[in-house]
């Protein structure tokens, strides 16, 4: 063998030598196994922290998610998180993973420019899950903020005691329920048939809903606070309910009020469905048997408009320092099936993922309402015909002077006058605010 | 440092527009400070808690005086238990106390419209008339801080030299002793006591909180109460910074006038 014929050789030996090792060197680093990610606990603030930490620890996700773990803060009322949460926006730090915040409060902060857009983590996809209308409220400008977490339909809760008592029929429309609350005046002056709210949006957020109105209206950019044609009607029906001696304007959330439920003084209440667990849990636990849901009535007869009240949405903020973590979270919570059913199991509310609303675990036959699925009512009579309303991110403002309006309207003034006057000073907040 | 800083920033964003619904926060001047002189609820905040100032205050402060007067009396046995008991309400906690008066308010099931109506009397919307609702808060407040000025004013008479007492025994009955003696000599520790009064009257914020919310309409809306919800309502931090700023203005002047113009000259040495 000549010596290029040996340099040859001894090429060929050392390049193969070099793919073999190459080759074996690939195979195995494909075939370690993977290190364990590091630990990342998240912080999730809410109202609702025994219910999120239900959700986390008996479901599959902290099996699936050894490496998550979950610090979830009951900061007190609503209120306390929100107020937490601006200040955090505020002052650039100190905001956490997840905030559980409220539909008509999200505009408020994905203004404050707190919560991280979904969009990357593929939250759009899950759009059809849930019904438009209350999807939407976490979209701005065309990316998803917050997911749905529970929903508030609205319908009503009356005594199906005191309605058979008095042989009054479930109303189906307004003029209706004007009606058998004469009849039960005309019978009993003692008991009212449903009661105002001085003190809460109540009855005026379920009609003006119904009828499609806004509070709000959009101007070049700008929002503006309205007594629109809606509210006024709204606000009149409500307050002939007073004039007329079937209901009164009170406070509600207070022990009177709840007491006036559970000893009978109020026959019925036009509410939102997360009401339906409050009797049952604690404002009434000893009236099983004797309530019952029904659809709202309607203003015109054979319509189903319906309203939603309260309801919360799972928002990742941007100070977060595990972003993909908090998604997997709030995914699970929100868009899967385990999620949403430990939500109700824990809490009650009525869960926002369309494929669970008749869920055997949450759509049955409920002793406390005497047999009826009253969850079921809410399913299939209010929720698909949810209405679009424009909160803004003003609308918090805007209730302070609601509630006011409602006590004058309460002392004599005339309706319209009352609304106008909350517009014109909401819309000189704004303006102060820099709206 | 803590102090300082916390005030001069407060002060430094009061002539800005800083918000927490726009990014932009950009000098303004005296903008804020006359957006909230005009603003009416604002003003029907000031209006409200001129009422508590010039009715609760006096009506608190001369209870407080008869009764301290009455428990340093040896002629009331018991005294010793009588002192705590009035004290007591400032040892409960303020929220407690006024969820436990939102009880007794209750227009059907409160205990006071209940023993109303057991003697034929017509029920109150306690807090829900807004013709009422100011004096309920008022009733609270009064009927939380009355044991405070009480021990005010026992700590005054305590100081008193029993010799005066006992010169003006020679010819001063007992009326003429409390109106002579005893009140001129009290005056020093009734100025604390105004002073302290006018100053908490000023900030009262929790009682129309857990009561009334502010209404029914403004009716019990009271200054922090408004500054509150500049600040964590509408997310205006500027504008509650200057609102907070003309409140301790408010409260400031409202102590200077009062020890300046009415307690002039006020000492017994």
């Amino acid at each position: 063998m000549s010596a290029k014929q040996a340099i040859t050789q001894i090429q060929a030996i050392v390049i193969a030598a070099i793919l073999v090792v190459a080759v074996g060197a690939a195979y195995y680093y494909f075939t370690l196994p993977t290190p364990p990610p590091e630990e990342v606990t998240l912080t999730a603030w809410s109202w609702n922290s025994e219910d999120i930490n239900y959700t986390f620890s008996e479901t599959t996700f902290d099996e699936d998610h050894p490496w998550i773990k979950l610090d979830s803060v009951e900061l007190g009322g609503t209120g306390d998180t929100y107020s937490r949460l601006a200040t955090s926006a505020a002052a650039g730090s100190g905001a956490p993973d997840i905030a559980l915040i409220e539909g008509d409060r999200l505009p408020q902060f994905i203004k404050m420019g707190i919560l991280l857009p979904l969009d990357d983590f593929g939250a759009g996809d899950y759009a059809d899950e849930f019904w438009e209308p209350w999807w939407n409220l976490g979209v701005s400008e065309g990316q998803v903020y917050a997911l749905p977490w529970d929903m508030g339909p609205c319908g009503l809760f009356y005594r199906a005691d005191i309605f058979e008592k008095y042989d009054l029929k479930v109303p189906e429309t307004w003029d209706e329920f004007i009606e058998q609350g004469l009849k039960l005046k005309a019978q009993n002056d003692t008991i009212k048939f449903t009661s105002l709210s001085v003190n809460d949006r109540g009855t005026f957020q379920i009609l003006i809903q119904q009828l499609g109105g806004q509070v709000f209206e959009r101007v070049n950019g700008d929002v503006r606070c309205v007594a629109s044609s809606e509210a006024i009607q709204a606000m009149e029906l409500a307050n002939s309910m007073a004039e007329l001696g079937i209901a009164e304007w009170e406070n509600w959330w207070v022990d009177e009020w709840y007491s006036k439920q559970a000893d009978g003084l109020i026959a019925c209440v036009p509410i939102a469905q997360w009401h339906g667990g409050f009797l049952k849990e604690w404002l009434a636990p000893g009236n099983v048997g004797l309530w019952r849901a029904a659809p709202l009535p309607q203003f015109v007869a054979g319509e189903t408009r319906s309203a939603h009240w309260g309801g919360s949405f799972f928002a990742i903020t941007t100070q977060s320092e595990h972003p993909e973590e908090a998604w997997e979270f709030v995914e699970f919570m929100t868009c899967t099936v385990e999620g949403q059913l430990a939500l109700y199991t824990s809490s009650g509310y009525y869960p926002a993922l369309k494929a669970i609303q008749m869920h055997d675990e949450v759509a049955y036959e409920d002793p406390y309402y005497g047999g009826q699925n009253w969850v079921a009512v809410f399913s299939e009579e209010s929720v698909p015909y949810l209405p679009d309303f424009d909160f803004t991110e003003y609308y918090q403002l805007m209730l302070a002077h609601l509630t006011a309006a409602q006590g004058r309207i309460n002392e004599g003034t005339p309706v319209e006058e009352a609304l106008e006057e909350m517009a014109t000073i909401t819309n000189e907040e704004i303006a102060a605010a820099g709206g | 440092m803590f102090l300082i800083v916390p005030i001069a920033y407060s002060l430094a964003i009061s002539f800005t527009n800083m918000s927490g619904l726009h990014p932009y926060t950009d000098f303004i001047g005296l903008h804020n400070y006359l957006k909230t002189l005009q603003n009416p609820l604002f003003l029907t905040s000031l209006r409200n808690v001129a009422m508590i100032l010039f009715i609760q205050v006096p009506v608190m402060t001369l209870i407080a005086l008869a009764l301290a007067l009455l428990l340093n009396s040896e002629l009331v046995k018991g005294r010793n238990i009588f002192r705590p008991i009035i004290y007591l309400p400032l040892c409960t906690s303020t929220v407690v106390a006024s969820l436990m008066w939102n009880f007794m308010y209750g227009k059907d099931y409160g205990l006071i419209n209940t023993l109303l109506s057991n003697v034929g009397l017509p029920k109150v919307d306690w807090v829900t008339d807004s013709r009422v609702a100011l004096y309920s808060i008022m009733n609270v407040i009064t009927w939380r801080w009355i044991g405070w000025n009480m021990v005010l004013f026992l700590a005054g008479l305590a100081a008193i030299p029993q010799e005066i007492y006992d010169s003006a025994k020679l010819d001063a009955g007992r009326f003429q002793t409390v109106r002579y003696i005893t009140l001129p000599l009290l005056k020093p520790m009734m100025v604390v006591s105004i002073i302290l009064s006018i100053n908490g009257s000023l900030q009262t914020f929790t009682e129309p909180l857990m009561l009334t919310g502010g209404g029914p309409g403004y009716s019990t809306q009271t200054l922090i109460m408004s500054v509150w919800r500049f600040a964590w309502g509408m997310f205006s931090y500027g504008y509650a910074a200057a609102a907070s700023w003309i409140v301790g203005l408010i409260v400031f002047f409202a102590a200077i006038i009062y020890i300046r113009y009415v307690a002039k000259g006020w000492s017994w040495r």
